[in-house]
């Protein structure tokens, strides 16, 4: 069996109630669920609740996994629901807007001190940091979770479409972040 | 996540060309339908710079990449993760059968196959009863094992065995009674609390707050017997 049929072999163990597989699954997961949480909040510790909250509504919902979806979007749906859960309650409580902070640290120093500093990958990631929320989980999303378009539609809860333009924005702020630290892409 | 300004396009409608580059990733990940690959690639064959852009993905795909592997969740963050996950479900008043992977209840589910739903029902309280068997067993165990702590239940923790290091553990329900009393006896562990549901036990390993390394010999000694332990994680000092 491969990956995604021995994942689904166990989800539907968790359904009847195996504490075992859920084990199993886990082991099986944890790090890129984790990778993909920490990503997100940008803080290993809220990461690690997060883990738990997810494995944990795995076991509460695994009998309504229809397996119309690889297992693999569905674990990242159940983590992606907690994710913008945790990020909101953050929010609500700090009143910081992420974003406004990601756009004042992306600013601190000149383009040209901050290319002497950095290579062009450095530079690439931090311009990655600097991305909305919404904007480096696309990218994640594709890059490293390889989801589809329709993967990544359903585990955002949005249209194809809608996936497609906000991929495209994604990457043109990437340019312009760039562009604000002296690298030109050439696109768009 | 909430909204923001990254959102406010959402909707708006693309040209062929920003269609195209907004493809690209999938392209480069290989997750992309036939269709869309075919689009992409008869675009391409008029447009000679979306070769460059194609790099320009890649580069964006590597960075991703090396910045998730560059996450490195530690073995003790696991470990404790599991471990909770473990307490809430055994926490939880769920009427489910847990299923074990062991001699016994592998004999009690290959006998369930064909079973109609009341049958089915039964069968679970015969699984549920072999757990309490084991845990009626191991709880033996303890009284009888137990001198210089005194007597000791293992349906909750007393003020005494509240500090010191823990460990969840299941034991194999084949486990010898002699084996595993000797076992405990040997290393100075302390059946504190349970069984819970699942068959977890909360276990006292020291009466000292270890440190993480410690700890850690301490969990992978338990693991390696594996004739008597089927589960073991580090547990939070309060349950």
């Amino acid at each position: 069996m491969d990956h995604a049929s021995d994942d689904r072999a166990l989800i539907k163990a968790i359904a009847g109630g195996d504490a075992k597989a859920l084990e199993r699954l886990f082991a099986r997961n944890q790090t890129r669920v984790f990778r993909y949480l920490t990503r997100i909040v940008r803080n290993e510790a809220q990461a690690e609740e997060l883990l738990n909250e997810v494995f944990l509504g795995v076991w509460h919902s695994a009998g309504r996994y229809e397996g119309r979806s690889e297992p693999s979007t569905w674990l990242i749906s159940i983590a992606h629901n907690k994710a913008v859960s945790s990020l909101r309650k953050k929010r609500e409580v700090s009143g910081i807007d992420e974003e406004v902070v990601a756009a004042i640290e992306d600013d601190s120093d000149n383009p040209e001190v901050t290319s002497q500093k950095m290579d062009k990958a450095a530079h690439m990631r931090a311009a990655m940091q600097g991305l909305s929320p919404e904007h480096r989980e696309i990218l994640d999303l594709v890059y490293y979770q390889e989801q589809s378009v329709s993967d990544v539609a359903e585990i955002l809860g949005i249209p194809e479409a809608t996936v497609k333009t906000r991929m495209f924005y994604a990457r043109k702020k990437l340019s312009e972040l760039l562009q604000q630290r002296g690298i030109d892409r050439g696109w768009p | 996540m909430t909204m923001s300004n990254a959102m406010n396009h959402d909707n708006e409608i693309l040209s062929e060309a920003d269609e195209i580059a907004a493809l690209l990733p999938w392209y480069v990940s290989g997750k992309i339908s036939a269709t869309d690959k075919a689009r992409v690639d008869a675009y391409a064959a008029l447009h000679p710079e979306v070769r460059d852009h194609i790099a320009l993905a890649r580069e964006e795909a590597d960075t991703v990449f090396s910045a998730n592997q560059d996450i490195h969740p530690s073995r003790a963050v696991l470990d404790r993760s599991l471990a909770k996950l473990h307490a809430s479900i055994a926490a939880e008043p769920r009427a489910r059968l847990y299923a074990v992977k062991t001699s016994l209840f592998d004999q009690i589910g290959d006998c369930l196959g064909g079973f109609t739903p009341r049958q089915l029902a039964y069968a679970g309280v015969a699984a549920a009863l072999a757990i309490a068997v084991q845990a009626a067993s191991i709880g033996a165990l303890v009284t009888s094992g137990s001198d210089a702590n005194g007597y000791i239940t293992a349906s909750g923790p007393s003020a005494a065995l509240q500090s010191g290091t823990f460990a969840l553990v299941a034991f194999q329900p084949a486990a010898p009674a002699g084996t595993l009393s000797a076992f405990l006896a040997d290393n100075g562990y302390t059946i504190v609390e349970g069984p819970k549901a699942g068959g977890l036990f909360r276990v006292r390993v020291s009466g000292e707050a270890l440190s993480e390394q410690a700890s850690q010999d301490i969990l992978a000694k338990l693991k390696a017997r594996t004739d008597l332990v089927s589960f073991a994680s580090l547990a939070p000092s309060v349950p």
